[in-house]
């Protein structure tokens, strides 16, 4: 599944994920690939949906794209999909599940499922995760 | 074949058998049976006609009786002397001559009566014959002298009031056999006077052969009557050329036709004495005469015959009932052993049902003899199977509850130990990235190193993953084509096999059921361990092979060929095992769970991994466990 963002599209690129030091490396990345949506980070499937509640309200832009972690501990990312897709207004939002593991059958077939727009594995060389950042250019 | 047929045949084979056996002792015991109840029959037969001949006997001796006590006689022989005053002796002659005549009349085998005189030479003295024409009295002129005969000697010696009897035997005139022959019996007594000599004799012939007819009745096919005298010599016979033989001057005697009745005629013999014969038997009794003068035994013989065809008729009935008894007892036995078989039979398709897990018929549990033990043995043991089966899948179901569990555990595990490790790794990239300018060249090194350890964590966790089953292509067999595999294990091996020390030389590999994540693993691995081993050119050779006979059972043995690594004997020998995994002390990065990883990827499979170490090379072996696969032709 290959996801890329609309053009013109200058809504937030929001990531959800409760360790701040994936936060911390996602965003270093992030401002080396050279996209210029802002990079709204948020700590979990809880703080998704306030969010997207703010948006439904027009008091916060819609999102270009949103990043999900899976294993978060208030809201996993699954739940936190499905509670998304439930809402008429976010059926087509982008989300791509960011997943750990690479091998887990189960987890893709979860993902597919719930409606994912993508999967994309963690990188641990910064080269990865920019060139992934870059690949979402439209 | 089943028990009940096996009863059955035996009872078929005990059936013959006893037939086999008893067959010849009935029939045995129905002929012996048989010639006793002809022996019996027999001496009945003789008792009655002994009886009939000695009544005749009796008769006679009444009948001479009674012409001795005529008057006429008395005064012919002058014993009444006013009857010898008032007729003439040849009135008295004529007298006698006619009550003579009338005997002969009422008495038809009566052949002759005669009063002999002892005055001239014995002469006749009244004559009565039966002849062609009837009883007449025989003229004076034809009158013989018979004083020499013995049987007038004989009857001469008479004590008075006793009969005296003649040798039996062929009528003789004028010295000369009669003919046609004609067995005659005399019968007489002396004429005595009270005082002096005797007057005469007075002898009645009787033709012997209407009398002995009239007794014994006629022939029958069956049965013959026989005679014989004192001495054996038989005086009726059915052969014309046997009896009186001895008057004929060729004695025919019982005894030497059956030796072993002579017993009977010596004197203090047997009274009885019956033998067998080659077609039936002979029975022989002497006669109980009356007390008599001169002839005083007589013998009377029976032979009985078998009907022709009697002992194949004796057979054919015993045979008969033999076929009879043997069909009722076969089919008795069948009865019996398909009714004993029936239980076990049922009982076997219980067991089959149940073998083949479908419901079962009612055991015979109310029986009272051993099936009945055995069905309910049965039922108890069906019982604590369905028990044994039931705590089998609570077991099964708590296992697969624990698997699970350790499933999960294993993935949070790994997944819990991936996110540090995988962040280690990507912060010392970033500080690499961002901070270069910053960090000394020795920072730079130990970042490089820790971004490394990082790596290398995340590889050992990828690797246990595989092993434990997390990742897809470990859970069960997939056709692959190993071509492609190994393509993909070269390809992940990624920088190793693109060193340009490293050259791969590849043989065809065929297409196999294998766990394709697991064996591209310990591809990955064997790679990865030997390109780390070696600081020169490496040459890695991949190719399959049928298993050689030293072998364990295996269908594909595949193999991997190193040249450039030498190791040494203790290296080589542990190199397979826990002890000696890879990466241990040596840095190494990427080696994941080692080459013993490689050792349990192969037992998976069913099969085993082998090294042979020598100067020149490392050979592996990997077994992929017996399948019906065979490795590509050489070439």
């Amino acid at each position: 599944m290959s996801v890329r963002l609309k053009p013109d599209d200058t809504g937030p690129i929001v990531m959800v994920d409760d360790s701040p030091d994936d936060i911390l490396i996602a965003r270093r990345c992030y401002r080396r690939a050279g996209l210029h949506n802002p990079f709204v980070t948020l700590d979990g499937g809880t703080a998704l949906l306030a969010h997207l509640d703010e948006v439904d309200a027009g008091v916060a832009p819609m999102p270009a794209l949103v990043l999900l972690d899976i294993n978060m501990p208030d809201m996993n990312g699954f739940e936190a999909l499905s509670r998304v897709r439930e809402k008429a207004a976010f059926r087509e939002l982008p989300v791509v599940m960011m997943l750990t593991n690479s091998d887990d059958p189960h987890d893709r077939e979860r993902a597919r499922q719930k409606g994912a727009s993508g999967l994309q594995i963690k990188p641990t060389r910064v080269v990865d995760y920019v060139g992934f950042f870059k690949s979402l250019a439209p | 074949m089943t028990i009940g047929s096996r009863i059955q045949m035996l009872t078929v084979a005990a059936v013959l058998l006893t037939t086999a056996l008893v067959a010849p002792v009935i029939f045995w015991g129905f002929s012996t049976l048989i010639d006793r109840q002809r022996a019996e029959a027999a001496d009945r037969l003789l008792e009655i006609e002994d009886r009939a001949f000695a009544a005749s006997i009796a008769e006679l001796e009444h009948d001479v009786a009674l012409l001795l006590a005529l008057p006429a006689l008395d005064g012919l022989a002058a014993r009444q002397p006013d009857i010898a005053a008032a007729l003439p002796p040849e009135r008295l002659k004529t007298v006698l001559a006619q009550v003579y005549a009338a005997m002969a009349a009422a008495k038809p085998h009566y052949h002759q009566i005669r009063l002999i005189g002892v005055a001239d030479g014995g002469r006749e003295l009244v004559r009565v014959d039966r002849t062609a024409a009837g009883i007449a009295r025989m003229p004076e002129a034809g009158l013989q002298a018979k004083g020499q005969r013995p049987y007038v000697v004989e009857a001469l010696q008479t004590p008075a009031g006793q009969t005296y009897l003649a040798q039996i035997e062929l009528n003789r005139e004028h010295g000369v056999i009669e003919q046609p022959e004609r067995p005659t019996l005399r019968i007489a007594r002396p004429v005595l006077t009270g005082v002096g000599p005797a007057f005469g004799v007075l002898v009645i012939n009787v033709d012997f052969a209407p009398m002995i007819r009239e007794i014994v009745g006629q022939p029958r096919p069956d049965r013959d009557w026989l005679l014989a005298n004192a001495d054996g010599h038989y005086i009726w016979h059915p052969d014309p050329t046997k009896a009186f033989g001895f008057d004929r001057g060729a004695p025919q005697r019982v005894q030497d036709d059956h030796p072993r009745l002579a017993p009977l005629f010596t004197v203090g013999g047997p009274e009885a004495l019956s033998v067998r014969t080659a077609d039936g038997r002979t029975a022989w009794r002497r006669i109980a005469l009356p007390p008599l003068a001169g002839y005083d035994r007589l013998y009377i013989g029976m032979t009985i015959r078998e009907a022709p065809g009697a002992e194949a008729e004796i057979a054919r009935l015993g045979l008969l009932g033999v076929a009879l008894a043997l069909g009722l007892t076969l089919l008795v036995g069948l009865f019996a052993a398909r009714r004993l078989a029936r239980p076990l039979a049922r009982m076997s398709r219980v067991a089959v049902a149940i073998a083949e897990n479908r419901e079962p018929e009612e055991l015979p549990t109310a029986r009272p003899d051993e099936i009945g033990v055995l069905a309910r043995s049965f039922e108890r043991m069906l019982e604590r199977l369905e028990e044994k089966r039931h705590d089998l899948k609570r077991a099964n179901s708590r296992l697969q509850q624990a698997n699970a569990d350790l499933e999960q555990f294993a993935y949070v595990a790994t997944h819990d130990l991936r996110e540090p490790a995988r962040r280690t790794a990507a912060i010392a990239d970033l500080l690499l990235f961002d901070e270069a300018d910053r960090v000394s060249d020795e920072g730079r090194e130990m970042l490089e190193r820790l971004q490394a350890v990082a790596e290398n964590m995340l590889d050992r966790l990828a690797d246990f993953r595989v092993l434990s089953g997390l990742g897809s292509g470990t859970l069960s067999r997939v056709e692959t084509d190993l071509e492609g595999l190994l393509d993909r294990a070269l390809s992940e091996s990624g920088a190793r096999v693109d060193d340009p020390r490293v050259t791969i030389e590849r043989h065809p590999l065929p297409r196999l059921a294998v766990y394709p994540e697991l064996l591209a693993l310990a591809w990955r691995n064997l790679i990865s361990d030997m390109v780390r081993r070696s600081d020169g050119p490496i040459r890695l050779v991949f190719a399959a092979r049928a298993p050689r006979p030293d072998e364990p059972d295996a269908g594909v043995v595949l193999t991997l060929t190193v040249r450039g690594v030498s190791l040494s004997p203790d290296v080589a020998r542990t190199l397979l095992t826990r002890a000696a995994r890879l990466g241990e002390g040596d840095g190494g990065a990427g080696d994941g769970l080692g080459l013993t990883i490689c050792r349990r990827i192969a037992e998976r499979h069913g099969g085993w991994i082998t090294l042979t170490n020598t100067d020149e090379q490392l050979a592996f072996a990997f077994s992929l466990g017996a399948t019906d696969e065979r490795p590509p032709e050489a070439g």
